[in-house]
């Protein structure tokens, strides 16, 4: 899999706090911040994501990221602003 | 009478240039043109450590710098500081006639005992008889590094806490006074004219199930009461750790308000040990942050959200009646928070930081930190190494 990890660092940096993102670095073990839109993650990797996502955002912020992964993962428009 | 000064910087700038420039911009300006005699720095990992300690070297030269990174971010009466690029924090202390400070640091190589030896000889030319400790090193062999400095300084108290990163990746460093290093001890020692107050608080309580360390090696049990540690663990923390009890794994979140203890006989009051369990391996063995050796008791401890912000309280508290201080006569003061208290409190340890520390505390200049270990003195025992604990060292006008 590939950018999913940055994005939702993005998401949770914008949505709670750089705190919130550096807990989820000590709950999943991964320094969340080195992965790019361009990273290629492991399976593993997103599962331990996907349970940390569980303990910092409630169901409504869940949701609201299902959307935005959705928007954002959009091949063309990381092509033309990556850093959106 | 000599008077204590100190002032307190933190930034959150894009560059550790930048960010190291702005706190010891803000700090210096606190001290009111008076000359630095101790810089205890932190930062969050997110900078590159060489850098900040490169920019504070040429920002203060010729005064001796002490810390560690911390994990999450930094602490302090108003909350937790930390953003996108990275969190650090600097505290100065005032160098003024009486007031002695002096900083040793060493590499641990393989000898962390004589680590800790060389360092303490190095404070004790300078300051013979420190009213307190600060002491910071690398996670792995601290109560090793305590005995060496033990061996130099007995009696001494020493607190401190263990470097830290976020993602317990190995990306933590020591800033000693003339080199950054991942694998390290920084020692500062005061003394003089200055009086201190100091607190060690366990959060946690125990609740009755014990078992005894029948193999370990290390910080990893093998077994409890002959049994594989992972089955025991299991029982006593619950169904939240079956997938890892039964093929391996990380259980830091599931531990922190769940770990093991010793309760050390030899204390003059009742003080545990806590131990925080981090992984379980494939073969059913538990790694720890701290030392169990076989025949050890180990008891189930635990605590709640609650208590680990009404700690912070309580640290202040015992270390203001152990100074002999009142809030108003604190000039400055060292936190250390145990990293896996405050990823279990998350959002709260902000709000809890700004409730607890925010009234009598709000003008004084304090720096926590979030650490991966934490070392603090019993008494009855001595400066002993735990997890999930909390320290304070206050800092008033002298005598001690």
């Amino acid at each position: 899999m590939t950018g999913d990890i940055y994005w939702i660092t993005r998401f949770v940096e914008s949505r709670k706090t750089a705190f919130a993102v550096a807990r989820m670095c000590m709950i999943t073990g991964l320094s969340m911040r080195e992965f790019t839109p361009t990273s290629e993650h492991s399976d593993q990797d997103f599962v331990r994501v996907e349970q940390a996502l569980a303990q910092i955002l409630n169901d409504e912020e869940l949701r609201d990221l299902d959307r935005y992964l959705a928007e954002e993962t959009r091949p063309l428009e990381r092509l033309q602003d990556p850093e959106r | 009478m000599t008077t204590l000064s100190a002032g307190l910087g933190h930034s959150t700038a894009k560059n550790a240039n930048g960010a190291v420039k702005e706190a010891v911009g803000a700090a210096l300006s606190a001290l009111e043109g008076k000359p630095p005699g101790l810089a205890f720095v932190t930062a969050t990992v997110d900078y590159d450590a060489d850098l900040v300690h490169r920019t504070l070297r040429e920002e203060l030269p010729g005064v001796p710098i002490h810390g560690v990174t911390t994990s999450l971010g930094v602490l302090g009466s108003k909350g937790v500081t930390t953003g996108a690029h990275g969190a650090v924090g600097v505290l100065l202390l005032g160098a003024a006639e009486g007031i002695l400070f002096a900083v040793g640091g060493s590499e641990l190589g393989d000898d962390p005992t004589a680590a800790g030896r060389r360092a303490a000889q190095a404070v004790a030319r300078a300051v013979p008889n420190p009213a307190v400790l600060l002491f910071n090193g690398s996670p792995g062999a601290e109560e090793d590094v305590l005995e060496g400095v033990a061996s130099v300084l007995p009696g001494v108290r020493a607190y401190g806490g263990s470097a830290a990163d976020h993602a317990i990746a190995g990306e933590w460093r020591v800033f000693m006074n003339d080199a950054v290093a991942s694998n390290a001890l920084s020692l500062a020692a005061i003394g003089g004219d200055v009086r201190v107050g100091c607190a060690f608080v366990v959060p946690y309580e125990p609740l009755g199930e014990e078992a005894t360390v029948t193999r370990s090696e290390g910080r990893r049990i093998a077994t409890l009461s002959d049994r594989p540690a992972a089955e025991v663990l299991r029982e006593w923390v619950g169904a939240g750790i079956d997938d890892q009890a039964r093929h391996g794994g990380a259980i830091l979140t599931q531990t922190a308000l769940n770990p093991l203890g010793i309760r050390l006989s030899e204390a003059s009051q009742e003080h545990f040990v806590t131990l925080h369990p981090a992984q379980i391996q494939a073969e059913g063995a538990v790694d720890l942050f701290a030392r169990a050796g076989e025949g050890t008791t180990v008891c189930r401890m635990c605590t709640t959200e609650d208590a680990l912000v009404i700690a912070l309280s309580q640290v202040m508290d015992r270390a203001l009646a152990d100074g002999g201080l009142t809030a108003e006569q604190v000039k400055a003061a060292v936190l250390i928070y145990c990293a896996g208290c405050a990823g279990a409190l998350g959002p709260r340890l902000h709000d809890g930081l700004k409730e607890r520390l925010g009234g009598p505390w709000a003008d004084v200049p304090l720096l926590g930190l979030c650490t991966f270990g934490e070392q603090g003195h019993v008494p009855g025992v001595g400066n002993v190494h735990a997890n999930l604990s909390l320290g304070v060292v206050l800092f008033g006008d002298g005598p001690a």
